[in-house]
């Protein structure tokens, strides 16, 4: 089936809180509190989303939340969400078996600048679980691998139990033409890798300022650190890219609650350059 | 299209009229408010009032407004709801039109919002222009909104024992189809009307220190004022402004099962920028905890924000917000002392 007349079909619905019908296909528990969830949406289109993007995502009786899409839109028809319980909606999909059905608006917002990325060294910093956006354009970069540089992707969570993806991960660390590098805040004694903040890998790291381009998604407290950093290695302001967290409540612009000054996260990004936010109190706490 | 003039008596008549066969709102004396309700004859509205308790703007988007209705026993299949019920709003003043305006703008012209179109396509307005202020709160010759030209299907201007009638749609012109005796303007009406205009001029006098057109640089420029903080330690949170406000439009959307269990609705529900949970994310952080940021956004989003984006003032000058805070915070004397005050930057101080 062909997407495009699906996605018109999906755009020029009356009601914009409408949502799509998808199906749990698979769910795979990554850590004690996220699950992995593929989703097909229920007329078999693809979900035409770019990576950085997001979904509201509903659990019917319970309510809707944002959540941005994991996989990348390089691997066909089913897309992936990443789940941590933290409230009703995510806790309710906990419950919920495979087949069951939930409702999906979007995709929605400005995604990661994929096009302005090639040909450039893509130099990746996730926090937490920041990695959950990222690892829709991680996939994508190395789906598409000759069109980019170097790619590096320096990964930090609190303790090696929170790692996501870890299968995956050991892929990416077994190959040669990405260089994946994590830290941990707290380790036991046998934790063989890297301890401390995720600002300690740039340690050792080569990084040519005139062609790279920092791509960052973590807690608020990250950025801080982080965009000094690049900063400091001669990036300009406006090729640092980092994507922020709201509570969305439509997707569209209206509710406010994602509002940073005079900007809504939800259509203006939720990925933008440093030099778009720096001037906006608010944007990173 | 052609003006008209309607006898006072002969308008009386055709409300008592339409309101028999049709649902048609108008402010009505309520105690000491006055609310926009159904009425069933022209008698029931009120003469002389202050701007309603809330303003018409907020029947487009109400309280609780369901979008879908669901069931979900055997698979799950969701409609979306809309609302067309036909109603005529009689008496909307041109704040209220003005905020309509806007209202339009955003959830039509840009957000295509069918829940907000249904109602809207159903709703004709019967403006009725102000020839004195309400009140020492409303400052609408400040945010140049007393006269207005737009959203009004009819607008009506009290020329003593008649009404001087502007057409500023098909439905109102069909609306008016209904009056038995009226007359087109002539140029001695146009003339009368010219007088009642200048001469309201004089009632309402400037209240805005600031020329409007400065505005938004002044709140750009104030960003640091120690004058947030002092409203942070005075404002108690409560939402009492946004919820009367007329161009208050942020919602928050909520599930509710039937008693059944197997169906339920999502709708829409006011939720204010000034309640401490707005701008918290599902993971704990807050993204505008303090309370002089909270107050700070909702001046900016009134003076700035919203004209940046949609080129329209986001503050109408009805003097609803300063006529409830229960701690007396008015729009015009908070840009006024911004405007008093220097802007250099301070050392902000934080209050939860």
């Amino acid at each position: 089936m062909s997407g495009a007349p699906t996605l018109m079909h999906r755009r020029l619905k009356p009601s914009p809180f409408l949502p799509d019908l998808a199906e749990i296909v698979r769910k795979d528990h990554l850590t004690s509190t996220e699950t992995l969830y593929q989703l097909r949406l229920a007329d078999g289109s693809e979900l035409g989303h770019t990576p950085g993007q997001f979904v509201e995502l509903s659990v019917f009786g319970v309510g809707e939340a944002p959540l941005s899409i994991s996989s990348s839109p390089t691997r066909g028809e089913a897309f992936e969400v990443c789940i941590r319980r933290v409230g009703d909606v995510t806790g309710s999909l906990e419950r919920l078996g495979l087949g069951a059905q939930i409702g999906v608006r979007g995709p929605f917002g400005r995604g990661f600048p994929l096009d302005e990325m090639r040909g450039q060294d893509v130099l990746i910093i996730a926090g937490g679980l920041g990695i959950v956006p990222l690892r829709s354009l991680i996939v994508n970069l190395l789906d598409e691998r000759g069109d980019f540089g170097d790619i590096t992707v320096l990964y930090g969570t609190k303790d090696p139990s929170f790692l996501l993806f870890k299968d995956e991960i050991t892929r990416w660390e077994a190959r040669d033409d990405v260089d994946l590098r994590i830290t941990v805040d707290l380790a036991e004694p046998s934790w063989k890798g890297s301890v401390g903040p995720v600002t300690t890998l740039f340690r050792r790291l080569t990084i040519d300022p005139k062609r790279t381009v920092p791509v960052m998604v973590g807690p608020p407290v990250m950025f801080k650190h982080v965009v000094k950093q690049v900063l400091a290695c001669g990036i300009p302001e406006d090729r640092i890219i980092l994507s922020l967290e709201r509570r969305m409540k439509c997707g569209i612009g209206e509710c406010g609650h994602c509002q940073i000054n005079g900007v809504y996260v939800c259509q203006d990004g939720p990925v933008f350059t440093y030099a778009e936010l720096k001037r906006l109190e608010e944007a990173m706490l | 299209m052609i003006d008209r003039v309607i006898q006072k008596a002969h308008l009386t008549e055709f409300l008592d009229h339409l309101a028999g066969e049709r649902v048609v709102a108008a402010p009505v004396a309520d105690g000491p408010l006055t609310r926009f309700r159904r009425i069933h004859s022209a008698a029931e509205i009120a003469a002389h009032y202050l701007p309603t308790a809330l303003p018409p703007s907020k029947y487009l988007l109400p309280t609780k407004e369901v979008l879908l209705r669901y069931r979900y026993d055997h698979g799950v299949s969701a409609e979306a709801q809309f609302d067309t019920q036909e109603m005529i709003a009689f008496g909307v003043r041109p704040c209220d039109l003005h905020a309509l305006a806007l209202l339009d703008a955003i959830f039509i012209d840009d957000k295509h919002d069918g829940h907000y179109m249904a109602r809207r396509q159903h709703v004709v307005l019967v403006g009725i222009e102000c020839l004195s202020p309400c009140d020492d709160h409303c400052f609408c010759e400040s945010m140049e909104t007393l006269e207005v030209h737009t959203a009004y299907d009819l607008l009506l201007t009290d020329l003593g024992e008649a009404y001087y009638v502007r057409i500023g749609s098909a439905a109102g012109k069909e609306l008016l189809k209904g009056v038995d005796s009226m007359r087109e303007a002539v140029y001695e009406d146009r003339t009368r009307l010219r007088k009642a205009h200048e001469a309201r001029y004089a009632a309402f006098t400037p209240r805005l220190e600031t020329d409007l057109s400065q505005l938004p640089d002044l709140l750009a420029d104030s960003s640091d004022s120690l004058l947030w903080d002092v409203l942070g330690e005075k404002c108690l949170s409560c939402g009492a402004c946004t919820n009367v406000c007329p161009t208050c439009y942020c919602f928050d959307v909520k599930d509710e099962v039937d008693l059944g269990l197997s169906s339920g609705e999502r709708y829409r529900a006011w939720d204010s920028c000034q309640l401490e949970e707005f701008a918290m994310v599902g993971t704990g952080e807050s993204f505008r905890q303090p309370r002089n940021m909270r107050v700070k956004h909702r001046f900016n989003r009134k003076g700035r924000y919203i004209l940046e984006r949609y080129g329209m003032q986001g503050c109408v000058g009805c003097g609803r917000c300063a006529r409830n805070c229960l701690v007396g915070i008015d729009p015009v004397e908070v840009f006024n002392q911004l405007k008093g005050q220097p802007v250099e930057r301070q050392e902000r101080q934080v209050m939860r």
